[in-house]
């Protein structure tokens, strides 16, 4: 499923949309919360930096596991420094600056593909705990 | 979401309509104007069928000046004198039918409706292939045209409808009630945006220098997610009443919410927080010397 993100209340249908989706693959609360999270933070990032682009999610499985892939997509400035980005407290845009750690932290795999020609195209895998 | 709002010239651009395109369906007009009515009538005996009937044209009055706009509608139509004052005429309609909440779907079936009878009629000339190709391509691109005027108008007033409500939720969103003398309470159930940050904001500071308080409580129990934007917008809120010598206590953090503040690294600092309501307000009380006690 697409979600196009331009204001923070398709932030919020983003969101609604990335529970729903957790809970009809099987995921239980803690999990479809920490599912939100990603969501919520990756499409606040697209507000704030590129002002408009895409929430994507869709699901993913292996041998023994099922989880969600949630990927953001956008055509904005792109990450400068990767590296800093995933820092905690390092911020260009004047908040926490812990959503891209903090999405490390709580997803089981992040990455980061980011250049001015291309925009952002972030993945970040969950699976069911 | 934002609609591109295009005039007359340019929708007729969009939809390649040209000055033969408006030829035609003008030498077109003499002959189905004549089987309007009738095509009216038609149209009113399908309509009876459907299920919107009842609902929205049972009424003869309604009926009647509904049929009568149809007419008005269709003329319109072949005198295709596309301006803007066109346009807005078609607008109006979408709006209409956003604002009673007659369906999309059974508008659009009413213009295939009338569509399917033109074809009929312009099938029964006699004229060339060529010409009632032209006419019926001049045809579908005009009503296409009113389709999407429609069709954008009238989800232009249901976003209306949509933020009108979410205004007035908003409005009903932070009241910040006084629980005791120095005490004052703020429950927050749903989301918390920058709007609604910025809404307690105001309203709890106003509040505290209102009644002089000493604690605030605010609640977030029915708060489903507290993700880094509104940690950030929690952790402004308490700094400020701490600035008006007022101290916040966060209470009602569900387990699903502690852990993710945790794992997304977000310091609370020196921020007091309860899992309940209940130990927020025996904190306060003992802030404020107090005690409940049971007769």
């Amino acid at each position: 499923m697409t979600i196009s993100i331009r204001s923070e209340d398709d932030v919020h249908y983003a969101r609604h949309e990335g529970i729903e989706y957790a809970n009809s693959i099987g995921m239980e609360t803690l999990d479809s919360t920490k599912v939100s999270i990603i969501i919520s933070e990756l499409a606040h990032n697209i507000i704030k930096y590129a002002k408009k682009g895409f929430i994507r999610f869709s699901k993913v499985t292996n041998e023994i596991n099922t989880g969600i892939l949630i990927e953001a997509i956008d055509n904005g400035p792109a990450i400068h420094d990767i590296e800093k980005a995933l820092k905690d407290n390092y911020s260009t845009g004047g908040s926490l600056g812990l959503g891209l750690p903090g999405i490390k932290r709580i997803s089981d795999d992040l990455i980061i593909h980011s250049s001015k020609e291309k925009g952002t195209h972030i993945k970040v895998t969950y699976w069911k705990k | 979401m934002e609609v591109i709002s295009r005039n007359a010239t340019q929708l007729c651009d969009l939809y390649e309509i040209t000055k033969e395109d408006i030829e035609a369906v003008r030498e077109f007009k003499p002959v189905a104007i004549d089987k309007i009515p009738e095509m009216v009538d038609s149209w009113y005996k399908w309509l009876k069928t459907t299920a919107e009937f009842q609902e929205y044209f049972a009424d003869p009055l309604t009926l009647h000046r509904v049929q009568k706009l149809q007419l008005s509608f269709w003329e319109e139509f072949f005198d295709a004198n596309i301006n803007d004052q066109y346009v807005s005429s078609r607008k109006s309609v979408g709006e209409v039918h956003a604002r009673i909440g007659l369906s999309q779907e059974i508008y659009l079936a009413g213009v295939d409706h009338f569509l399917s009878l033109f074809i009929e009629i312009l099938l029964a000339q006699d004229w060339d292939n060529a010409k009632i190709n032209k006419v019926r391509r001049a045809l579908n691109k005009i009503a296409h045209m009113d389709m999407t005027i429609i069709v954008q108008s009238y989800e232009h007033v249901v976003n209306q409808k949509i933020t009108a409500q979410s205004k007035t939720l908003m409005a009903m969103s932070t009241p910040v009630t006084q629980l005791w003398d120095g005490l004052l309470l703020l429950p927050v159930v749903g989301l918390i945006d920058s709007r609604r940050a910025q809404d307690i904001m105001d309203n709890t500071l106003n509040h505290i220098s209102q009644h002089h308080a000493q604690s605030f409580i605010l609640d977030i129990s029915g708060v489903a997610v507290v993700d880094t934007a509104v940690a950030n917008h929690l952790i402004k809120i308490t700094k400020a009443t701490k600035l008006m010598g007022c101290e916040c206590i966060i209470s009602g953090l569900s387990p699903a919410v502690a852990q993710t503040i945790v794992e997304l690294g977000i310091d609370v600092g020196t921020i007091r927080t309860t899992a309940n309501l209940k130990a927020a307000i025996g904190i306060a009380f003992q802030k404020l010397n107090m005690k409940i006690v049971k007769q």
